[in-house]
């Protein structure tokens, strides 16, 4: 399977007549955008404010943080905008340099995240070095939290089809090839390169999701046992963000750094297997029944000498990774896990919630409750210089946890924080 | 500072030279210049001062204190604070170790001593299973050594790595590069690649058959033996007891709802179930709508009514036991559970049932 994303870098973004991409710069007809998404009636009303990078401010309220993407074959966002077709193959329109913010008015606490365009936020975030567009929606009076958090999905992502279908005509920058053949046809078969796998945990069922809660092709992933997915799948808008808090956002997904690490040693230092989709479960008979089935795609389907392993949420979900990782090991796949340090008391023994022979390979992505504080703001995206922020005006010093700026807890590896002992 | 840096090192009785086992009663004594494993520092500080111009440095007495007389007698530290101080060192050097226990203990004791006493760093060495590191991570720098003797070289490379460095004031690297134990401080940093980059090379380093140089320290946890079953449980006294969450409404012990410290003791009486409108689970791991919604989700009240009605089980105790098992320290757990088995063994309870999340 071959995707090609179209990369157009935007450089700069206004607000003006007609939408469109030139040299660089992209311009946003406002009312158009407005009067598109305002089309769902779960939504009041809608403004638009826009951030640069360097720029003296602070989004919060953030919800979510999506590329703009605009597949010219076929659906977008199959199971929330387009129809469902498998994604990953033919032509998709990118808008590089760029995010598309969707704020939430009633997150509270470490659900409302932080973007801050310039300093110790904007080096330890991901998403300080983008321009954004920042979508705030106001919900309809009395609309059900559920109900409002599937329009929040619904507009961003149609808010990011938006932009980028207005760039599709241009010349692309860069054109950047994922091509995967099926494991069958493949000709360096033989290669005598290590065939590696990637274990994808897409959601943690800690926090159930919702009846319309859309994360994979639109499924909610209950009752979701574990899945072989093509990684142009996952890269091309097969996958969001579920509602959950902690995870990642939908634009680390898009750009899947374990996939794309995976893809640039593909055919040099390793022949790239493919990507298993699981997540974690609340209960142990789902827990084991995904272990045992994961591990046995892992190594007998996909035929790996080796995986990397990945988990999202909190806590607990660490110990359904670590029973694929248990079960792999046995086998004698090689594996790595990807691990937030939970070493409340700063001790090794507090570090990690499973051990077993074998697990040896762990990347931490940092350590949740050391406190991140963040210097005053000039400008407040999002909400008033005066809205809360952990107790604190928005505008003002702020402390919060590390999971409350975007970007700086990332499960998938896209960030460079890590948590040292000493 | 003129002169060169003055070096105490501290040895057991086997290291100085006294004797075997058989001298571990060996009182403390002091000895001008370096001995044994000592010699292995004057050796190292020389290469170093010729490779690296590195400052000129002597060990100028060494201190020997057998290991039995040490944990034994309650003024051997200040006796051997006693031979210390007169050396008016600079830094003091002990062991290593390695995995002996006892001179594991006195090893760290003598440097958290002489680091507090003097204000001057202190290193030693051991291996991770010695007692000393549960012991004394936290206060003192403890070098990983092997188990035997054989690393001495290394593990002295190591040691005199770390300790010069905190001599020059210089910060330690985190604690897996720098190969010491971590004494308990964790924070954020950037590294230099992103953790996707390092878990792919972590991976292919593990398929080339190299050591990976994992960044979290597991746990080790160890077995824990059950106790004696119960005879006759038709005469048994059987308590619930939960690290679910679960609290009366309100939560008035305030048992916290993520890294618990204590735990509460609530009053059930002779009720035939706990009624949702009375408790609630603060717990903040699991979705807790359910036990919430009814209580003997996580402490089965009505089913031990039954059995106890049906005389299967002697009576369920009146009291149960909650505290929230989510982020919670092994040190806190251990402490909790001695506890809690402390104050249910008190109440008369011969047996728990204990009910997770």
């Amino acid at each position: 399977m071959r995707l090609e994303l179209h990369h157009h870098q935007v450089s700069g973004i206004s607000f003006g007549e007609a939408t469109g991409l030139g040299a660089g710069m992209l311009t946003i007809n406002r009312e158009e955008l407005s009067a598109l998404l305002l089309a769902d009636e779960r939504l009041a009303a809608v403004s638009f404010d826009l951030a640069a990078p360097g720029e003296d401010c602070r989004i919060i309220q953030v919800w979510d943080v999506v590329e703009a993407r605009y597949r010219g074959d076929g659906a977008n966002f199959p199971g929330i905008l387009g129809p469902i077709e498998a994604v990953g193959r033919g032509v998709t329109h990118t808008l590089k340099g760029m995010g598309v913010v969707i704020t939430n008015p009633s997150s509270r606490g470490p659900e409302a995240k932080v973007i801050d365009m310039a300093g110790l936020g904007a080096e330890w975030g991901l998403y300080g070095r983008l321009h954004h567009l920042v979508v705030q929606p106001q919900p309809a009076p009395g609309l059900p939290a559920p109900e409002l958090l599937y329009a929040l999905r619904k507009a961003q992502v149609a808010a990011a089809v938006y932009l980028a279908r207005a760039a599709a005509a241009a010349r692309a920058d860069e054109v950047e090839v994922f091509d995967l053949p099926p494991l069958g046809s493949r000709p360096d078969a033989d290669s005598g390169l290590p065939r590696v796998a990637y274990v994808f945990q897409i959601h943690s069922h800690q926090r159930p999701t919702e009846d319309a809660e859309p994360v994979l092709y639109g499924n909610n992933v209950r009752n979701f046992l574990p899945t072989i997915l093509h990684p142009n799948e996952v890269l091309d808008g097969a996958l969001v963000r579920s509602y959950y808090r902690k995870g990642f956002e939908t634009y680390t997904v898009q750009n899947h750094p374990i996939i794309r690490e995976m893809y640039a040693r593909h055919g040099k230092e390793l022949e790239f297997a493919g990507v298993v989709a699981t997540v974690a479960h609340q209960t142990e008979p789902e827990r084991l029944q995904s272990a045992a089935m994961a591990a046995n795609l892992v190594a007998e389907v996909l035929g790996a000498n080796g995986a990397v392993l990945t988990k999202t949420g909190g806590g607990a979900p660490h110990i359904d990774m670590a029973q694929i990782a248990e079960l792999l090991e046995a086998r004698g796949v090689a594996t790595v896990m990807m691990a937030m340090d939970m070493s409340v008391d700063g001790s090794a023994e507090g570090g990690s919630l499973f051990s077993f022979p074998g697990a040896d390979a762990i990347v931490n992505y940092g350590f949740s409750p050391s406190p991140l504080a963040l210097p005053p703001a000039a400008r407040i995206i999002g909400g008033a210089p005066e809205t809360l922020v952990y107790g604190r005006p928005a505008s003002g010093a702020i402390e919060v946890d590390l999971e409350v700026l975007a970007g700086a807890e990332n499960p998938i590896g896209a960030n460079r924080v890590m948590a040292a002992h000493y | 500072m003129a002169g060169p840096l003055r070096i105490v090192h501290y040895l057991n009785q086997f290291f100085g030279q006294l004797g075997g086992e058989e001298a571990a009663g060996a009182a403390p004594q002091a000895r001008d210049g370096a001995i044994g494993p000592g010699l292995a520092i004057v050796k190292l500080l020389e290469q170093r001062r010729c490779e690296s111009g590195e400052l000129a440095a002597e060990v100028v007495g060494t201190v020997i204190c057998g290991d039995n007389y040490f944990i034994e007698t309650p003024t051997a530290g200040d006796e051997v604070f006693a031979l210390i101080a007169p050396y008016r060192p600079r830094l003091l050097i002990a062991g290593p170790a390695f995995n002996a226990g006892r001179y594991g203990i006195a090893c760290a004791a003598v440097c958290k001593m002489i680091g507090d006493k003097l204000g001057i760093p202190a290193v030693t060495g051991m291996h991770e299973e010695n007692p000393g590191v549960d012991m004394y991570r936290r206060d003192v720098v403890i070098v990983r050594s092997g188990a035997s003797a054989r690393a001495m070289l290394p593990t002295m490379e190591r040691m005199l790595t770390v300790a010069l460095k905190l001599v020059r004031g210089e910060a330690l690297a985190p604690a897996r590069l720098e190969g010491t134990f971590a004494q308990g401080r964790v924070r954020n940093e950037l590294a230099a690649e992103t953790g996707a980059r390092r878990a792919v090379a972590m991976l292919l380093a593990k398929l080339r058959g190299e050591t990976p140089t994992t960044e979290l320290e597991l746990p080790r946890f160890e077995k824990v033996r059950p106790a004696p079953a119960i005879v006759d449980l038709t005469t048994a006294t059987i308590a619930l007891v939960t690290d679910g969450g679960l609290v009366p409404l309100g939560n008035p012990d305030g048992i916290e709802s993520i890294s618990a410290t204590k735990f509460g003791v609530y009053d059930i009486g002779g009720a035939e179930r706990l009624e949702a409108s009375r408790y609630e689970s603060v717990h903040r791991g699991y979705d807790v709508r359910y036990v919430n919604a009814d209580p003997q989700r996580l402490l089965p009240v009505d089913v031990l009514r039954e059995l106890e009605r049906d005389k299967r089980i002697g009576r369920l105790h009146p009291r149960f036991y909650s505290t929230t098992g989510v982020a919670t320290t092994l040190r806190n757990s251990r402490a909790l559970g001695a506890a809690m088995a402390e104050r249910l063994r008190s109440e008369g309870v011969q047996a728990v049932i204990l009910t997770s999340t």
